[in-house]
């Protein structure tokens, strides 16, 4: 069909309604004729007329108009992330995990394609930094002698041995993970943290008796921690509050992302906004999401693998915006991203992908379900629906 | 333009009002489901107001609003898969909303302001007028109904004409601009 569009004179919808109800005068009568006559498409529309009567047709109008009510839509807005990424998700859930499947099964068939133009970035070095204004670079193994405590760092992981004398200084310590790199911090009560790319994590070299152990976040970390009652473990980050017994959980409260969001693998927490107005108490695969615009806890049960998989090297969405899952990708990749379709942010994606050697082999995954393109320059992805 | 937000919600919730109804109809001829229709149309308004969607007139906004209820429709229906191919095809076609996207929205906005008109004749003349049109009542039965003698309908009917071609010129202003049209 080549059809143009057809260019509606501006009188034609008061011809019609005239025509309709048989209010048409002569000159009138004779305009529409000729237009008619200039396209087989326009007699085609009046054909379309005929089969209505137009006394059914704006009844039908009429009743829609009894339904609508402006409410609606604005319950829509607070609800709708929810129900859209359900029903992208639905598609894309299939292909993510056909993808999936043939990533980990089919992989490294060699592939021919296009050089690579963005690896995996080689991480600059984890710091710590201590009240004293001390910085150590954590890369290399090693003893660590700072004013207070002795570390040994081996290059993944650092240990705080438990006070030694009842008397020593307590001494605040910050952990900074750059992108492309993840790293385990053991606190001196032997809770585990392991802090995922771009993460901070501030924390005492001893917790002090009597009170509760209290540590901050930004990033997003997976935490062990170690059973004691007597003593409440407290994780603060930017928007919530979470208070722990013995437990094992993941907290991820990054700065730019849209939601922060607390997932329960094991025990009990409790989850208050920061000025602990709200709270949840969370039991085991439960996740609570706080949603910065809207500023509400959201709670629901999640598949937790989907959370605590970064830590397995892998990425993996949930229905989650593309805006969240490019954002993720830059924690590894290191690069800045554009959108040329801004809609294309709320495309939701659900499924795992190996974090691979270079960025174009994850993205080779977006771009087989032939709706986006990726174009890359310099360090910058732009991202374009495909038409 | 700089509108403030609250400014920008009430002009969107105006559009609302004033094309809520045709918009179903118009996505009625994509999705036979009213609930879907009413679904698909809600959904529009969500994303101009999650968007922040300027318009530069209200006839860019009327366009707009048509064009975006055709692509949710046929988003919907690729979504079921149906008819993929047609509506691919479909979808290449459409212009900017420099116009509306097809005949069933030209219909659509047709009947949304003949409803109009009617909804603003007066009371006696809007009742005597649906009764007769939307409820196929004759003459007699709607003088008896109304305690009025037939040449009173007759008169009525007559005057809504009258009055209704009124409106519509009112509703298409344009129309002056060729005054051929109206001796």
């Amino acid at each position: 069909m080549t059809i143009d569009i057809m260019r509606y004179p501006e009188e034609l919808e008061l011809w019609i309604a005239l025509y309709l109800q048989g209010n048409l005068d002569e000159p009138q009568k004779q305009k529409l004729q000729d237009w008619l006559n200039q396209n087989p498409a326009h007699m085609e529309l009046l054909g379309k007329l005929q089969k209505k009567t137009w006394q059914k047709e704006i009844q039908q109008i009429a009743l829609f108009d009894q339904k609508r009510n402006w409410q609606d839509v604005m319950k829509r807005i607070a609800r709708r992330h929810r129900v859209i990424l359900i029903q992208r998700a639905s598609i894309a859930a299939c292909i993510a995990t056909l993808v999936c499947l043939s990533c980990l099964f089919f992989l490294p068939e060699s592939q021919q394609q296009e050089p690579v133009t963005i690896a995996r970035i080689h991480p600059h070095e984890v710091k710590l930094n201590t009240a004293s204004g001390m910085s150590y670079s954590l890369d290399s193994t090693g003893k660590i002698m700072t004013k207070e405590t002795l570390l040994k760092s081996n290059g993944k992981e650092l240990k705080f041995k438990p006070r030694q004398q009842a008397n020593a200084k307590v001494e605040w310590n910050t952990v900074i993970v750059p992108r492309g790199t993840t790293y385990k911090v053991e606190l001196s009560d032997q809770t585990e943290v392991t802090l995922n790319a771009e993460s901070v994590l501030h924390f005492p070299n001893y917790f002090e008796k009597d009170k509760k152990r209290e540590i901050w976040l930004t990033g997003e970390a997976y935490f062990n921690v170690a059973q004691d009652t007597t003593h409440p473990f407290v994780v603060h980050s930017k928007h919530l509050n979470v208070k722990v017994l013995g437990t094992k959980f993941n907290l991820m409260a990054y700065e730019e992302a849209d939601k922060q969001q607390v997932t329960l693998i094991q025990g009990k927490v409790k989850v208050e906004n920061e000025q602990g107005t709200e709270e949840v108490i969370l039991t085991p695969e439960m996740q609570a999401s706080f949603d910065k615009k809207l500023r509400t806890i959201d709670c629901k049960k999640v598949n937790t693998s989907y959370y605590t998989a970064w830590q397995q090297d892998l990425f993996a969405f949930r229905e989650t915006p593309l805006r969240e899952v490019m954002r993720t990708l830059a924690q590894w990749y290191d690069f800045e991203v554009f959108f040329q379709n801004p809609e294309v942010q709320d495309f939701t994606y659900t499924g795992k992908i190996k974090r691979y050697e270079t960025l174009n082999e994850v993205l080779e995954n977006f771009r087989e379900m032939n709706e986006l393109e990726f174009s890359i320059r310099d360090k910058t992805v732009v991202v374009s629906k495909v038409s | 333009m700089a509108v403030s937000k609250t400014n920008f919600i009430k002009n969107i919730e105006e559009a609302y009002k004033k094309y809520y109804g045709s918009l179903c109809y118009y996505a009625q001829n994509y999705v036979q489901d009213a609930e879907t229709a009413q679904d698909l149309v809600q959904d529009v308004f969500v994303r101009i107001i999650e968007t922040r969607q300027n318009f530069e007139s209200p006839l860019h906004c009327r366009n707009f609003l048509y064009l975006s209820v055709k692509n949710a429709c046929l988003n919907h229906l690729d979504k079921e898969n149906v008819k993929k191919q047609y509506i691919r095809q479909a979808q290449k076609e459409i212009k900017e909303e420099e116009e509306l996207p097809d005949d069933e929205a030209l219909l659509a906005e047709v009947f949304r302001k003949l409803k109009q008109a009617v909804d603003k004749l007066p009371t006696e003349c809007r009742k005597i007028f649906h009764m007769s049109y939307f409820e196929n009542q004759d003459n007699e039965t709607i003088a008896r109904q109304l305690s009025i003698s037939i040449n009173t309908v007759r008169a009525q009917k007559a005057r809504g004409k009258q009055l209704l071609r009124e409106k519509l010129k009112d509703l298409y202003p344009l129309i002056f601009i060729f005054p051929g049209l109206f001796q």
